[in-house]
């Protein structure tokens, strides 16, 4: 993975990113059974088990990362080489209802991993030096609609969202899957998708109304 | 049924999940409703503006899975560890193949040679360039760090080279065969069965399992090099 290519990199706060125990209620709790399945499944080493996992986890992934460190190229790549990381070490994936858990803490790993390349290239990393040069890609695409949302205040906000609405809101309005697949994804009937994907709608348009 | 009931069902509506009956009691109700018909308008453009603005993620999102997809075709690790000996035992006798070929330089160009080995484009200084950003600093690197062009063949970082990481080897150090400063052309070989990025989907892969055939290739804006030759 290749950090230096000229990518922005926003460093947060380190205690911001390690902050993963609190999360420890998240995840798909509706679809823990499957979950177990699936991992007993990758674990034996089954591909197929292994497709499934980078399917249903590679959009929360990227949307994890992107709201860490706001480069979608280099999210991109921490996102592959976390899917990676993860197929090469299933077998230490202890917890089979964890495995959500164990996947962001490994991205969180290659991001950090990242960085640190980054610093050794003499990439910017702090905040100033992002700034300064969003400002000056601002400049250059001569100046986007004000109105029109971003993809960094967008993933931001699903990112603030809660537990349960996340994932309902990345599927939907970043992968854009139809309901039936977000239901079985999460374990959920469609009638609740329905439901979830109204309030997250809510949610999104308060909190985008505020940044706008 | 309240407004508030009728503006949980647009989007639904707009995603076509109602049934027909419920579609059939709503559109009757945004007739005759002007802030369900404007609250219809809204989120309408809530949906446009967050598809617009997303549609790189998607884009990345699927990349990530294609990539991801052949990579598990790769063999895993437990069935790798057994090559391991043979393949640095295969990786000492290459070296030693390379060092002879220095130490003792036949006639041959390095142009014909590698044409041999059916390489055809090896822009090492594009690559370079896309490390650092500045094909010069990253030459002064090398000769700082390596002395890669006074001499070859030597063994570099390859994570440092390239920022490709070797997650599977179990070492990042890799032979360069040669880094003609003038000409900016070099060689990598990889241990076989190794792999790793290049940045974004730009794949740098060996693929053969069988000896050191070597097959680098990249995918993505710029290729890099392509090297077939079984050694």
């Amino acid at each position: 993975m290749n950090i230096p290519l000229g990518g922005a990199i926003l460093e947060r706060e380190l205690t911001d990113l390690i902050a993963m125990s609190k999360d420890s209620s998240e995840s798909e709790s509706a679809s823990v059974d499957s979950t177990a399945e699936l991992t007993r499944r990758w674990r034996s080493g089954d591909l197929a088990a292994f497709e499934r996992v980078v399917d249903r986890f590679s959009g929360p992934l990227l949307s994890y990362v992107l709201s860490k460190i706001n480069h979608l190229q280099d999210g991109e790549d921490i996102v592959q080489e976390t899917l990676i990381r993860a197929h090469r070490s299933v077998h230490q994936l202890r917890d089979e209802n964890r495995m959500w858990l164990w996947l962001k803490q490994i991205a969180h790993n290659a991001t950090m991993d990242a960085l640190k390349r980054a610093r050794r290239w003499g990439i910017p990393t702090s905040s100033e030096e992002i700034q300064e040069m969003e400002l000056e890609r601002k400049r250059n695409e001569g100046g986007s609609h004000q109105d029109d949302l971003n993809m960094e205040t967008i993933v931001a906000a699903i990112e603030t969202l809660p537990d349960t609405y996340r994932l309902t809101a990345i599927y939907y309005y970043l992968e854009e899957w139809p309901y039936a697949k977000i239901a079985e994804v999460l374990g959920i009937d469609q009638a609740t998708v329905r439901q979830r994907i109204s309030r997250v709608t809510k949610l999104l348009r308060e909190s985008l109304k505020k940044v706008r | 049924m309240k407004c508030e009931e009728y503006q949980d069902q647009l989007l639904p509506y707009m995603d076509r999940q109602l049934s027909p009956a419920e579609e059939a009691d709503l559109i009757e109700h945004l007739k005759g409703c002007a802030v369900c018909a404007e609250e219809m308008k809204e989120i309408k453009q809530f949906s446009r503006q967050i598809h617009n603005a997303t549609i790189p993620f998607r884009q990345a999102s699927e990349r990530i899975r294609s990539h991801a997809l052949s990579v598990e075709r790769a063999p895993a690790p437990s069935r790798f560890r057994k090559f391991l000996v043979p393949a640095w035992i295969g990786a000492a006798i290459v070296l030693i193949v390379i060092v002879g070929y220095f130490a003792f330089p036949s006639r041959t160009s390095d142009i014909e040679r590698l044409a041999s080995w059916g390489i055809g484009r090896y822009p090492l200084l594009d690559q370079a360039h896309a490390v650092s950003g500045n094909a010069e600093t990253v030459r002064a690197w090398f000769q700082e760090h390596h002395h890669i062009d006074v001499a070859p063949p030597q063994r570099v970082n390859y994570s440092e080279l390239t920022g490709c990481k070797m997650t599977q080897f179990g070492s990042e150090q890799v032979p360069i065969l040669r880094f003609n400063g003038k000409q900016t052309r070099a060689v990598f070989i990889l241990p076989s069965e190794s792999y790793g990025f290049l940045g974004g989907n730009r794949e740098v892969r060996v693929l053969s399992r069988k000896g050191f055939r070597i097959e680098l290739w990249a995918e993505g804006k710029t290729p890099y090099m392509a090297l077939t030759k079984e050694l």
